[in-house]
């Protein structure tokens, strides 16, 4: 299988901040993504993985070598400019 | 005729054997001289600094040989393997194998790579004799761990492990950039970063440590391949020198390599800092203490103080690694420990030894550190990671380092090329990246392969079967079916029992 080879499809790195990074030093997981799915869904996937409390208000901040972009949670990974290989934090 | 002297002799013998070439341009024949803009003018007087013909090389070998064999089949005849203080020490011994016998190869394919694109007799006979040492070096550590593999997990299918195991992505990314540089950026990297900066502190201290806890088969595999290592070492001084008195137009382009590999080295090295201060439960040195010795006291303060006078300064990230001294080992240990159930080699629970020890060595491990590894106490996997780790697009390591001034703060960077977003792990490999990018854009990115399906749709056992284990060959030291083995065998012959 090669996953990216489809037009839609790409890898998106993440962290849930600070307590992560604060408790247990890691930095980025990897995860696949589509860039139809909303942010929203990706947001339910990362808090799935670390089973974190979904009751939380959580916001989505895209790292660039440029600076941070805030993007929002409702729109498509694609209208949110994510590229292959982005790296996003989540923080509480 | 007079007598010729040892001086004379050599120069028969390494000098005037070779010669420059009539019917090729001498370009075509050796095409990457002037590739790198190194200037020579007179590099015939170069020496080789030990000055040693082949006959003498291969007695003094034969004799370093026969010792260290001589050792090994008494560790074997004497069941030696149960005789050390903790079974734990041979999970330390399986990244030395896993990691060091590949790039010993490497090595030796490295300098026979320099030795055939730099035309200088003298820095031939050096890479010649150094090609062969690295040949001995990694069939002495094959035999040591084929005799391991009948106790120890994790090296029965050596030839795969080593080729497919993501952590072993991490030296061999080091030894492939160096083959794809230029000869004298190859030499520099090897001879003089990797050998001469570091290789004391990777074979000295752990060597010590096997000593210590009963390896006498591993102390007698450091001893014999660290004698060699400072003829690499002064080989690796004497490059340098020749270079930067060749011309002065070499200058900055010696000190941009010692910038880059400096850091390359170091980065690389960062699981030695575990094998010195984890693995061992009897530690003759902390990581940080060799770090002083070895590379802030003979490197930087006292060889860097010698080349000010060719306009050479410390490498440009030295500060940094300094800096990181107090939290090396923790973190690379922490990294470890997060994918323990994914390596060839296990994680352990910390003993109140080893806690005493750390906070006696670490002032800051305490607070930043001890807390991570008590959560092991009740459930070894308690810090497994949920998924895969972003590596560092140069050194190749999970991008887990946190920035020394504020240590809960990771130091990962960012740049951007061919629009797309890289990440380093730290400002030292953040300068490699940029100064290369078309380069460490190519990486095989061991993670994003396995996100991609490369292991088949069942990741896990995919991953297992790609890096010839098996599930049980990784986790947890003294839960596993190896230390339960090692104990029964203490049992039988009667070496459990206590007389004082």
């Amino acid at each position: 299988m090669d996953y990216l080879k489809d037009e839609n499809h790409l890898i998106v790195w993440f962290v849930l901040r600070p307590e992560i990074e604060k408790e247990l030093g890691t930095s980025y997981l990897g995860m696949r993504a589509r860039y139809n799915m909303t942010t929203n869904e990706l947001l339910q996937e990362i808090l799935d993985t670390y089973k974190a409390d979904k009751d939380k208000n959580y916001r989505f901040v895209l790292k660039r070598a440029a600076g941070d972009m805030e993007i929002s949670l409702n729109q498509t990974v694609r209208e949110a400019g994510m590229r292959n290989g982005d790296c996003l934090q989540v923080i509480a | 005729m007079a007598k010729m002297g040892i001086k004379e002799k050599y120069h028969a013998m390494t000098r005037d054997l070779m010669w420059e070439p009539k019917d090729f341009d001498m370009n075509r024949v050796y095409p990457l001289i002037e590739k790198e803009g190194i200037i020579l003018k007179n590099p015939s007087r170069w020496e080789d600094p030990f000055r040693m013909a082949y006959n003498q090389y291969v007695k003094i070998q034969s004799e370093k040989d026969g010792i260290y064999h001589a050792v090994r089949n008494a560790f074997e005849a004497n069941d030696g393997h149960a005789k050390v203080v903790d079974s734990r020490w041979y999970e330390g011994v399986k990244v030395f194998a896993n990691a060091v016998q590949p790039a010993e190869y490497s090595a030796h394919r490295l300098m026979a790579y320099v030795g055939r694109n730099i035309p200088i007799e003298a820095i031939r006979f050096a890479t010649f004799n150094q090609a062969i040492d690295e040949l001995r070096h990694a069939q002495i550590e094959i035999k040591h761990y084929a005799h391991m593999s009948k106790e120890i997990d994790g090296l029965h299918a050596f030839a795969n492990t080593s080729q497919n195991l993501w952590f072993n992505t991490v030296p061999k990314s080091f030894f492939d950039d160096a083959m794809t540089a230029g000869p004298f950026e190859a030499l520099m990297a090897i001879s003089f970063s990797f050998e001469y900066v570091f290789t004391n502190i990777l074979f000295l201290p752990f060597a010590s440590s096997a000593g210590a806890v009963g390896d006498e088969n591993f102390a007698a595999v450091g001893k014999t391949v660290q004698s060699d290592e400072s003829r690499h070492m002064a080989l690796g001084m004497s490059a340098l020198k020749m270079l930067l008195e060749e011309d002065d137009r070499n200058i900055p382009i010696i000190q941009g390599w010692l910038d880059k590999w400096y850091w390359r080295a170091y980065r690389m090295f960062s699981v030695v800092s575990t094998l010195v201060d984890y693995y061992p439960r009897i530690r003759p040195i902390s990581w940080k203490k060799a770090f002083e010795m070895y590379v802030e006291e003979q490197v930087f303060n006292g060889l860097f103080k010698d080349l000010r006078k060719y306009g050479i300064r410390l490498p440009k990230h030295a500060e940094d690694s300094i800096k990181e001294k107090e939290h090396y080992s923790h973190v690379t240990m922490r990294i470890l420990d997060q994918f323990k159930h994914a390596n060839m080699f296990r994680g352990f629970q910390l003993q109140p030894d080893d806690y005493e020890w750390l906070s006696n060595e670490y002032p800051l491990f305490d607070e930043y550190y001890a807390p991570f590894f008590r959560r092991n106490d009740h459930n070894v996997f308690a810090n497994a990671s949920p998924g895969v780790p972003a590596i560092c697009q140069v050194c190749q390591i999970p991008a887990e380092f946190p920035d020394p001034d504020n240590p809960t703060k990771l130091w990962t960077q960012y740049s951007e090329y061919n629009n797309k977003t890289y990440i380093t792990c730290s400002p030292g490999c953040k300068h490699i990246f940029e100064q290369e990018p078309f380069k460490y854009m190519q990486i095989w990115w061991p993670v994003e392969a396995y996100l991609n399906g490369e292991f088949g749709e069942d990741p896990v056992a995919g991953l297992f079967k790609y890096i010839g284990l098996s599930p049980n060959e990784a986790g947890e030291h003294y839960s596993s079916n190896e230390h339960a083995r090692w104990l029964e065998y203490r049992r039988h012959l009667g070496l459990d029992k206590k007389f004082f």
